[in-house]
């Protein structure tokens, strides 16, 4: 934890933009409420998942950096521990940004109820697009590629097509009942396979490095 | 070492890395997969706009990733401490990156040139024999495939040059690079108005999005695309293209060239920046297909509605003069650029009142010999105060209108449309019915009209090479790709959801006219389509107003499509009603008028009961009086109960809205006993100028059946 800490301190100004990101995402729910009289909640729901799922993966990915493509690569993963693996910091990270959507909604619950299904579907989606970025960055071992095929992948599906694809992990309508986490249970077993394939790799590359 | 050399080195190093070649070919395969799709698309809805408008939608992940490929590509130098090794060759660094960016112009014309190939297939696939299209498709292969992917192999060689290492910089650009060239901003981009009312903090934000927008049909768009205009191409778009092409490159120069040259370049590269940006500033009309508030969709309702421009009430305008001749000059450039000399019946008044859209900047009103004439100028409306007995007055002025364009790549000025000064005060946007209003003179005008202009212009008056002369009570301008369909049947070719309208639709729309007045009893000569010419408009118009589909000018028609000959002659009708307010009522007449409902709709097929149909409608008409007697400021202010007691009632009237529309006018008009009288009641109110309610009458006329039953 002590060393995540250190790899989130080394971030400087970068480690701030997913609180810049959350905090503009409160004020465009409250601006898409203001202009549609409180009443569109579908279109919020939309905007939290724009903001709030696409913005999941910048701090793994930008820590998964130093992992792949620094100078000194191979000595961090020379002094890792079995404790240090990189997929418990990508959940670890996953727990921190979780904590953060949760003072989010906080905020949100006073402007509509409920929205707890809302909640769930959302810290799903982070998991599973951590979980994304964490198998395609082992496996093409770089991060620019995960990065772009998030971006890709929430504005396209978020916007284009939709839930209305099977591949889509988005959920469309009004978050008040919990058929919004319809899908939400696959996208866990997915992120959990995504996670297990990950690690598969992750330990291939950990002797490799010795 | 030479270049040609080089570049084969660096291909090499590109099909070594595994990094850059398996994701590039996976692109590859997706390209090819994209193409496969629109075929299938283009099998299945045989509709090229959509096909095309599939085909465009994901460039930018294209360009996105053309940034990933030329950045890794470039930065291996630096990460392996290549440059100053390189630098001791004669201009070893520059040679190396002229074969990087020979490298990645090879790799960005294998996708580019597939794209392209597809979109001119699709020209032959349809048979389109329409060769401005295919002029169009070309442009569009240039514009949105090959300059596009070769911006984003410059901006990622570019910032590999300028950014060196510094990955987190470069992801962050790109990603910001990204999220422009997506419709994701516009949640973000309302938020400045909605929240703080600042209009122009969204228009900032706007034009920082436009200038950096590289495919200008961006990620996420859902408006159609216009046969009549097509993809937007305007001037402006290709020159950021070019600017986005030549800017990073002077920084790759910046960095490859030592010394005072070094100077030179930075001073190019400042030079580039500022003559963009100026060029950009003057890009006068656009087709603006977003949710902004200067966009073709919601622009002139923003500015009427919700900024608070909209008129106040018009007070009785009594018309004290109408004008005899126009003789007009108009440049299409940028933007519509005017010069109107008009010629008033009446010259012995103080005061003139003209209407002119408030999107048009007056330069000068003068008289016929130079002399400034005083005006004052309050939104749409002109008061101009000329010396007595001075009927010719010059109008100068330039400007643009965000729905009715008038650019290099297509103009749509119709002549219901105040583009350019027309007599008395009328109102352009109904806030009652958030569409446009049509006050057209009751008299016609002489008009000679000369238009400068890089396209082919289409005009309601007779004439040729963009020089128009006859008498109407409207313009109409049309260009782009448009074209004369059949004799005085003027349409887009590529227009693939109506067919092409042909003669005999217009006999059939006729022939229903005149079958409908025979069963009203009315004479069926004034709404005759006879020798009116038509004018197609794209279908887009009908977007932000209802009150388009058809509009009846003295010489000629404009439509939205026409479908069929029926369903056109219902529209002529419509234009001829006055009482346009409720559009589901007056349409469900004219369905049981022609004869075209549909029978299997289960409120048309249940018999309704006049009697707990009129308590209905009371009841309607009550909430409607208490819904529209509350102001949003007068609700404001009352107290929580009543605001409670409004909502309570306001639902129910949303709720009883369509239904009551529907039964209303099913029951009077089809299922009533008495529903050819209603039906002649309802045509002579229709087009008469009475200011009454429209459900006004149908309760009375229900009335009078529940009495006339219970005698």
């Amino acid at each position: 934890m002590n060393n995540l800490i250190l790899e989130l301190k080394n971030l400087r100004f970068y480690l701030f933009i997913p609180y810049i990101t959350l905090v503009l995402a409160g004020f465009v729910v409250l601006a898409t409420l203001k202009g549609s009289d409180f009443k569109d909640l579908a279109a919020c729901a939309s905007v939290i998942q724009i903001f709030v799922s696409g913005f999941a993966v910048w701090w793994p990915i930008f820590i998964l950096k130093e992992y792949l493509h620094s100078p000194g690569k191979e000595l961090l993963f020379v002094y890792k521990a079995r404790k240090d693996i990189l997929m418990n910091k990508m959940l670890l990270l996953w727990g921190l940004y979780a904590l953060h959507v949760v003072v989010l909604f906080f905020y949100f619950s006073t402007l509509f109820k409920p929205v707890i299904y809302l909640f769930i579907a959302t810290i799903i989606q982070c998991l599973f697009l951590i979980a994304l970025a964490y198998f395609l960055a082992l496996l093409l071992q770089n991060t620019f590629i995960p990065l772009i095929f998030n971006f890709a992948y929430v504005f396209t599906l978020s916007m284009v097509v939709f839930s209305d694809l099977p591949i889509s992990i988005f959920t469309r309508g009004v978050p008040d009942n919990p058929g919004i986490l319809n899908t939400s249970v696959i996208v866990l077993i997915l992120a959990g396979i995504l996670f297990w394939a990950g690690y598969q790799m992750e330990m291939r590359l950990y002797k490799n490095s010795i | 070492m030479e270049l040609i050399k080089i570049y084969e080195y660096i291909l090499r190093v590109f099909w070594r890395s595994k990094n850059l070649r398996i994701p590039y070919i996976i692109l590859l395969l997706l390209a090819i997969a994209l193409v496969i799709l629109c075929f299938y698309i283009q099998l299945q809805y045989n509709y090229s706009f959509d096909t095309l408008r599939l085909l465009v939608w994901p460039i930018i992940i294209f360009v996105v990733f053309f940034i990933y490929i030329s950045y890794e590509l470039t930065v291996k130098i630096y990460d392996h401490n290549m440059p100053e090794y390189l630098k001791t060759y004669g201009q070893g660094l520059c040679k190396t990156y002229g074969a990087i960016i020979l490298c990645l112009l090879t790799l960005i014309m294998i996708p580019a040139l597939l794209f392209s190939a597809f979109a001119v297939f699709l020209y032959f696939f349809i048979h389109a024999q329409y060769p401005p299209f295919l002029l169009h498709l070309l442009k569009l292969s240039l514009l949105y495939f090959v300059l596009a992917f070769s911006i984003g192999g410059m901006l990622g060689t570019a910032m590999a040059a300028i950014l060196k290492s510094r990955r987190l910089a470069v992801y962050s650009l790109t990603l910001i690079f990204l999220f422009l060239n997506t419709r994701a901003t516009e949640a973000l981009f309302r938020t400045p108005y909605l929240l703080f009312n600042s209009y122009g903090g969204e228009k900032l934000l706007y034009n920082i999005k436009d200038f950096f927008t590289i495919v200008p049909l961006e990620l996420g768009s859902t408006f159609e695309v216009a046969p009549l205009y097509g993809f937007p191409m305007e001037p402006y778009r290709w020159m950021l293209a070019v600017f986005w092409l030549l800017f990073p490159l002077t920084l790759i120069l910046y960095e490859c060239i030592a010394g005072k040259k070094k100077k030179m370049i930075l001073a190019v590269s400042s030079l580039l920046l500022l003559l963009a940006v100026g060029l950009f500033s003057l890009r006068g009309s656009t087709l603006l297909m977003d949710m902004r508030t200067t966009s073709f969709v919601i622009g002139d309702n923003m500015y009427y509605t919700e900024m608070g421009h909209g008129p106040a009430v018009l007070a009785e305008n009594p018309k004290k003069f109408a004008i005899k001749k126009y003789i007009m000059d108009f440049t299409v450039s940028n933007e519509l650029h005017a010069v109107v000399d008009l010629t008033v019946d009446n010259p012995n008044l103080e005061k003139y009142d003209f209407t002119l859209y408030h999107g048009y900047k007056l330069k000068s009103i003068s008289t016929a010999d130079g002399k400034p004439v005083p005006f004052v100028r309050e939104e749409d409306y002109l008061t101009v105060s000329p010396a007595p007995d001075t009927d010719r007055l010059v109008f100068r002025y330039y400007g643009k209108s965000p729905k009715y364009y008038a650019n290099c790549q297509g103009i749509t000025l119709p002549g219901y449309f105040a583009y350019y000064p027309k007599a008395g005060k009328h109102e352009i946007w109904s806030q009652v019915n958030n569409s446009y209003v049509f006050d057209l003179p009751s008299t016609d005008s002489e008009y000679i009209v000369s238009i400068h202009s890089n396209l082919k212009v289409f005009c309601n008056l007779e004439g040729n090479n963009n020089s128009f002369q006859g008498k109407s009570n409207g313009l109409t301008l049309l260009a782009g790709m448009y074209s004369q369909v059949a004799d005085k049947l003027y349409a887009e070719p590529i227009r693939e959801d109506a067919p092409v309208p042909n003669a005999a639709m217009i006999r059939k729309a006729d022939a229903s006219i005149t079958e409908a007045c025979k069963r009203l009893q009315r004479s069926p000569e004034p709404f005759l389509i006879g020798d009116r010419k038509i004018f197609q408009v794209p279908r887009t118009f009908h977007l932000n107003s209802q009150t388009e589909s058809a509009v009846v000018m003295s010489d000629h028609i404009t439509t939205d499509g026409i479908y069929d000959g029926k369903n056109f002659a219902m529209e002529i009708m419509q234009a001829h009603f006055n009482q346009q307010r409720e559009p589901v009522f007056s349409s469900c007449y004219l369905s049981c008028l022609f004869d075209s409902l549909n029978k299997n709709d289960p409120l048309v097929k249940t018999r309704m009961n006049h009697v707990s149909l009129l308590k209905e409608l009371d009841e309607f008409l009550y909430l409607e009086s208490q819904v529209n007697s509350i102001t949003p400021e007068k609700l404001r202010t009352l107290p929580e109960p009543e605001i409670v007691e409004y909502s309570k009632r306001k639902q129910r009237y949303d709720e009883m809205f369509l239904t009551t529309h529907l039964k209303t006018a099913y029951y009077l008009f089809y299922q009533s006993p008495c529903k050819e009288d209603n039906l002649r009641a309802y045509f002579d109110f229709f087009t008469s100028d009475s200011k009454e309610h429209y459900l006004d009458l149908a309760e009375k006329l229900l009335r009078e059946e529940v009495e006339h039953a219970d005698r």
